[in-house]
């Protein structure tokens, strides 16, 4: 009574291994698609976005008892790793609609090809058409925010210190090692500071005012959250430094809990403006849906939702903002502008020389 | 039924043409219940020579037979061969039955455990079953080790070296105890060991194995009295070589009466003495005694072994050898003793 | 008695029927071997080699023709070089400083004996888990200027990323060394000590070599670590310090320049292998058979006052005292993310931690749910990474005679300790372009909730298998020939005894595993549905939404975290019931 095949244990376990495997996930995985049922209408929808987005609860539920369809949604990054993943995937797309891609990645991703065209006829469509890229149809803006620098007015009234206000204040010694700004190749809004620089002060213009601000003792952080968190004096994280590059929507976050005015103010002549956009996928499996669902994104719920979750303004005319928004988070008059395609053409190249200055 | 092994060669390293040679064409039979001792210093070959019977080290050349049947190609487990190590490899996450009983697979659970008690009993561990092996001394191990490696009736025992990580007492009890277990099953063996006594009191045949080779295979008394060559000789115990010719040699030959050659007709041969073939004597007037008269030597030096002294002596032409003494003498180093000779420490060499 | 003396050497055999020898080729083993070298072949192959070699090759393919100008492209970068500098310089300093601080730590830990121990060496493999970002947020709030320890003026400096990483991987040396420590027979020290060697002596020139094997085991797994560092990098040293790791980040996700990308992913696997090939060499020439005790008979209780019978007693206080300094810099940081979870408006509360129950915003689950997928979905890696790390410590710890085998055995163990050292990033974007359709097979994995306890147990498998191994090359292969000449078949061998003995070290590869892929982030973040975020992902995307609500949860959510790994690591040492430790 001998084994004749040593390890027929092992294989066995290994079966057996890989089939519980199997039904502890099997037991937790919610795919309320069934894969036969994609392509018609009342099937799935696959949102690709950035790891930002967010609705309330409730609100794609909304959509998927108008339509039918259901949705799933990937967040593989932030807005770069999101394009990227775009154009890589472009022959096997990950989803049907993506939302996210920004002013300043949308050239990219049109292109390599991986938007359709559509054009939506929701409410808020002809708001949308203002901040078109191209007249291709294929990026539909969804919403838009300024990336702006950010003071502390309680740090600047405790030190008896002026508030700057421009571009060029913060390259002034009174304000030395008080700025810091997450960086451009690692952070979207870094990238989006850098280029408010470059529209402010002109292709050849910008690395001599950035030399000034690293003279002057900025700190550049990988990312938004270490800058707002951990640097920034009025982020909650009780740092030492009381500018920081931030968004034109951050103010109401720092609204004390009773009542009063916000601690931060937004310089609004210092931004730039990222709008962001969503397109329907070549090459997507339901394109019916992913249409129906980028028309939602232009509804006025969600519309409306998109200040209180994902802290960005709505394209639509329409829907009222909060009150907290219209008081402490207004938009810049006159942000500065670098055009798509011209970010896209020179990104690569801004870019090593900004590390080059920064690094 | 017999295991037959036929010039058997084990080589180490990677090409056998340029590896050591372990085992070199050693051959021997050992037929149904014979217990057969291989005797050699370590490193001599024995356990490789142990190891290649079991079916764990490849053979370079020579065949492995039961028989008849070459086993070539018939892997340790289905040789039916039991084999007990130095330090009797128990498995530490088994009690003593769990190890006793790994062999008799198939077997069923009452007739296992019968089985497990018989052995137990007949290793003298009645009782043991449920100890952890954690709990046994070395010797409880070793029982353990032996009843593990019967238990499945083997048509072979091979034991290497299940001895020598006792004490010289516990040894010398359990030397006895094995063969008459050994005996007492019935069951053929080879028993691999560098210790004589233990060879001796264990084996039916003694082998003796020097750099890979196996000098001299035969029964104890037999090995003992014609050792045959010296290399066989000097590891038996045989301490001092005298030439035949010699002058110092006539009252050796002298002892030994009718077993000495005369000097003439074996040219070359040469006298043997093993430890104590000289004995102290106390009266230095009785030289009749081994007949061996003015027989003398100088003591280097005196120890002392269960109550009797072991003299170290210096003797004209022979050379510093052991000689015994009576209990209760003592001498200093430089005393010149009387001798004489005892003619069962005493053997011709061809 | 058929003969009474041997035939002589030289003389020929008798007549008996001698058939050649030949070899049956035994089927079943050939089988069993092959299937065991397979499925954890297969499993690299289609998980790891496969999109890390189509990622790469999109770098290298331009319009269907190979184009390798990116090398020369890429190396006229000084930009490269000092970047290369910097990987190898971060990762040597980082781990020579880890092994110095470690060795003294396996002795207090592992060798002596203390109330709170258990708790203790759960502590320090807390920091292992902990994700990037939470350790980011733990070091920098403690080192900015104003912070507690702002006084040191370390923020952003070469110094901080040291400590952040020696904070990460102190754990790994503490536990490989520990591991053997415990067991080592104390009387070959003892020995050297009756020789007239001094304590320093007796250990410099007996026990440490001793523990050679385990210390550069150990070494070079943290210098894995270290050279892969990203997070911890990119955040305490901002864009000043970069690794292979982080450019290859930034040229893959913010550039889309796959080209330098696959350059430098090509330059990673070089110095990757070839740490790998001089730790494996240092390695196998110090490995040799050690006399180990039962755990436990070697450790000796600490004390502080001095004890007759205590040896080397003001060499067991300097170890315990580097140790209590290591300790305390490792509690700091996580102390101070308690601290800061409980701040709540400028006061202090609970509310953070109440919030963890409710659906986070701009995320559709709670934090405890979060929590729950985590250990589901480690629950499955751990159960991945156990079978196909099992085999590999099977196949890896047989000897074969042969040496071209032999060298095909190490190859194998080597190229299961390589995920650890390829980008988390080139696998990730691997997955994405090569799961849509794995294996011609029409299931796209890619949005599948199965790729990802997939990826985090191709990173969780070398720790198993560093885990299992020694034990089952610890098994004296006598054990397995005395079972042999039982009649046992090489399968009831591998079943009666190397599976039972190496089960008792499984209860730490379980702990390790499940910490590893608990911790898990690189390849998590891009794979993980959003609706079902692992804790660590969670975290991240908490932690980077605005308002002092997010930051707090995010944590609360780290201090569960890390309490779940400390309590988990804390299971498994007590599975692992006073039995062999493995390689860490």
């Amino acid at each position: 009574m001998t084994i004749r095949k040593p390890l027929a244990v092992a294989a066995a376990l290994a079966a057996a291994a890989s089939l519980s495997a199997c039904s502890v996930l099997g037991a937790n995985a919610d795919d309320k698609a069934s894969p036969s049922a994609s392509g018609t209408p009342g099937g799935t929808v696959t949102l690709v976005t950035h790891d930002s987005f967010a609705l309330s609860k409730g609100v794609l539920e909304d959509f998927t008892k108008q339509t039918g369809v259901t949705v799933k949604v990937v967040q593989p990054g932030d807005a770069g790793v999101l394009t990227n993943q775009l154009v890589l995937t472009k022959d096997a797309p990950i989803g049907d609609l993506a939302y996210g891609i920004d002013n300043t990645y949308a050239t990219r991703g049109l292109d390599a090809g991986v938007f359709q065209p559509y054009t939506s006829t929701a409410a808020a469509a002809s708001d949308a058409a203002k901040h078109q890229v191209d007249d291709s149809h294929r990026l539909t803006a969804i919403d838009l925010g300024d990336v702006c620098i950010n003071v502390d007015h309680q740090w600047f009234a405790k030190h008896q210190l002026a508030e700057p206000a421009t571009l060029d204040d913060l390259t002034k010694p009174e304000y030395k090692n008080l700025l810091v700004v997450p960086g451009a190749a690692t952070s979207s809004p870094g990238l989006a500071f850098l280029l408010a620089t470059i529209g402010a002060y002109g292709e050849d213009g910008w690395q001599a005012y950035w030399k000034k601000l690293v003279a002057n003792g900025t700190k550049v952080d990988a990312g938004w959250s270490d800058a707002w968190s951990t640097d920034f004096s009025g982020g909650g994280g009780d740092g030492p430094r009381p500018i920081v590059l931030s968004y034109a929507s951050s103010p109401p976050d720092t609204l004390p809990k009773g009542g009063g005015d916000a601690r931060v103010g937004a310089l609004l002549d210092t931004c730039f403006r990222q709008v962001e956009y969503a397109g329907v996928l070549t090459g997507a499996k339901n394109p019916l849906g992913a249409q129906k669902l980028l028309d939602f994104l232009l509804s006025d719920e969600v519309q409306a939702d998109i200040p209180g979750q994902m802290y960005m303004y709505p394209v639509s005319t329409h829907v009222t903002l909060p009150a907290e928004w219209v008081r402490w988070a207004p938009l810049a008059g006159k942000p500065f502008d670098v055009p798509a395609d011209e970010i896209t053409a020179k990104r690569s190249e801004w870019l090593s020389q900004y590390s080059e200055i920064v690094g | 039924m017999t295991l037959q092994v036929r010039d058997v060669a084990v080589v180490y390293g990677e090409r056998p043409s340029a590896g050591t040679r372990a085992v070199d064409g050693v051959s021997f039979d050992v037929p149904t219940g014979e217990v057969v001792a291989l005797l050699g210093p370590s490193g001599c070959g024995k356990s490789s020579l142990l190891r290649a019977v079991a079916g764990l080290e490849p053979l370079a050349a020579g065949a492995v037979l039961w028989d008849g049947a070459d086993l070539a190609g018939v892997p340790v487990h289905r040789r039916a061969f039991g084999l007990m190590f130095q330090d009797g490899q128990l498995f530490a996450h088994r009690d003593v039955a769990g190890n006793v009983a790994y062999g008799l697979r198939g077997v069923p659970r009452a007739a296992r455990a019968g089985r497990v008690a018989e052995l137990l009993d007949l290793v003298g561990l009645a009782g043991y079953g449920s100890r952890p092996v954690a709990t046994l001394s070395g010797g409880e191990r070793q029982r353990v080790a032996l009843a593990r490696a019967l238990a499945p009736e083997p048509r072979v025992l091979l034991l290497d070296e299940p001895l020598s990580a006792l004490d010289r007492a516990l040894r010398e009890r359990l030397a006895v105890d094995l063969r008459s277990v050994l005996v007492a099953t019935g069951t053929p063996a080879v028993f691999v060991t560098h210790d004589q006594d233990e060879a001796f009191a264990v084996a039916d045949r003694v082998g003796v194995m020097h750099a890979g080779r196996l000098l001299r295979l035969a029964p104890p008394d037999e090995l003992w009295r014609a050792p045959g060559d010296r290399d066989v000789a000097a590891f038996l115990g045989y301490e001092a070589f005298v030439d035949v010719a010699a002058p110092s040699a006539a009252p050796l030959l002298a002892a030994l009466g009718a077993r000495a050659p005369r000097p003439q007709d074996a040219p070359g041969a040469v006298v043997a003495l093993a430890e104590g073939a000289f004995v102290v004597t106390r009266d230095a007037a009785r030289e009749d005694i081994g007949g061996a008269a003015g027989l003398k030597g100088v003591v280097r030096g005196v120890t002392s072994r269960r109550g009797r002294s072991e003299v170290r002596v210096d003797v004209d032409g022979v050379g510093a050898v052991t000689a015994l003494a009576p209990v209760g003498a003592r001498w200093e180093p430089g005393d010149v003793v009387p001798l004489t000779i005892d003619a069962d420490a005493v053997t011709v060499l061809p | 008695m058929t003969s009474l003396t041997a035939p002589g050497p030289g003389r020929t055999a008798p007549a008996v029927a001698v058939r050649p020898a030949r070899r049956r080729l035994p089927v079943g083993r050939v089988l069993g071997w092959g299937l065991a070298v397979a499925v954890p072949v297969a499993f690299l192959a289609v998980f790891f080699a496969w999109p890390v070699v189509v990622m790469v090759g999109k770098g290298f393919v331009t319009d269907g023709r190979l184009d390798l100008s990116g090398f020369a492209d890429v190396f006229s970068r000084p930009r490269t070089w000092r970047i290369v500098g910097q990987t190898l310089g971060q990762a040597t300093a980082a781990t020579v400083l880890s092994v110095a601080l470690g060795v003294p730590g396996a002795y207090t830990l592992y060798r002596r004996r203390f109330r709170g121990r258990a708790a203790v060496r759960a502590l320090v493999t807390v920091p292992f888990v902990l994700p990037t970002v939470v350790v980011g947020v733990a070091f920098r709030s403690l080192l900015v200027d104003g912070g507690p320890l702002g006084f040191l003026h370390l923020d952003g400096t070469f110094a901080a990323i040291l400590a952040a990483l020696v904070f990460f991987n102190y754990a790994v040396v503490v536990r490989a060394v520990g591991g053997l420590w415990e067991r080592l027979d104390p009387r070959a020290t003892q020995a050297a000590r009756g020789l007239g060697a001094s304590p320093w002596r007796a250990f410099r020139t007996v026990e440490l070599p001793a523990l050679a094997p385990a210390i550069w085991s150990a070494a070079s797994l943290v210098f894995l670590f270290c050279a892969t560092a990203f997070g911890t990098v990119l955040i305490l040293g901002g864009t000043r310090f970069g690794t292979i790791e982080t450019e290859i980040w930034i040229q893959t996700t913010q550039f889309l320049d796959l080209r330098a990308a696959a350059v430098l992913s090509v330059v990673q696997l070089v110095v990757v292998v070839g740490v790998l090939t001089i730790a494996g060499r240092a390695r196998a020439r110090r490995e040799r058979a050690l006399s180990l005790a039962a755990t436990g008979t070697a450790v000796r209780p600490l004390t502080l006052r001095r004890r007759p019978a205590d040896d080397g007693h003001p060499l067991a206080l300097a170890a315990a005292g580097v140790t209590a300094v290591v300790l305390l810099a490792i509690a700091v940081p996580l102390v101070n993310l308690v601290v800061r979870s409980l701040r709540v408006d400028g006061g202090w509360g609970l509310d953070h931690y109440r919030a963890l129950g409710a659906p986070a915003p701009g995320v559709p689950v709670s934090v405890w749910q979060a929590a729950a997928t985590s250990v589901e979905t480690a629950v499955d890696a751990t159960v991945i990474a156990l079978v196909v790390g099992g085999l590999v410590a099977l196949v890896v710890s047989r000897r074969p005679r042969r040496r071209a085998a032999r060298r095909a055995v190490a190859g194998f163990d080597a190229l299961f300790m390589l995920p650890l050292g390829v980008s988390a990033v080139t696998v990730g974007f691997g997955f994405l372009v090569t799961m849509d359709r794995p294996l011609g097979l029409a299931v796209d994995l890619r949005t599948s909730p199965l790729l990802v306890p997939i990826a985090q147990a191709v990173v969780a498998v070398p720790l198993v298998v560093r885990t299992v191994l020694p034990v089952l090359r610890a098994i004296d292969p006598r054990l397995r020939e005395a079972a042999g000449t039982l009649g046992a078949a090489p399968g009831r061998v591998l079943r009666t005894l190397d599976v039972p003995l190496a089960a008792r070290s499984v209860g730490l590869a379980i702990g390790f595993a499940f910490a590893a892929s608990l911790g898990e982030f690189g390849a998590t973040s891009f794979l993980a549905r959003p609706d079902r975020p692992t804790l660590p992902v969670m975290v991240f995307r908490l932690i980077g939404r605005p308002g002092p609500d997010n930051y707090g949860m995010a944590l609360a959510a780290s201090v569960v975290l890390a309490a779940l790994t400390a309590a988990i690591v804390a299971l498994a040492e007590r599975l692992r019931a006073g039995q062999v430790g493995g390689d860490w």
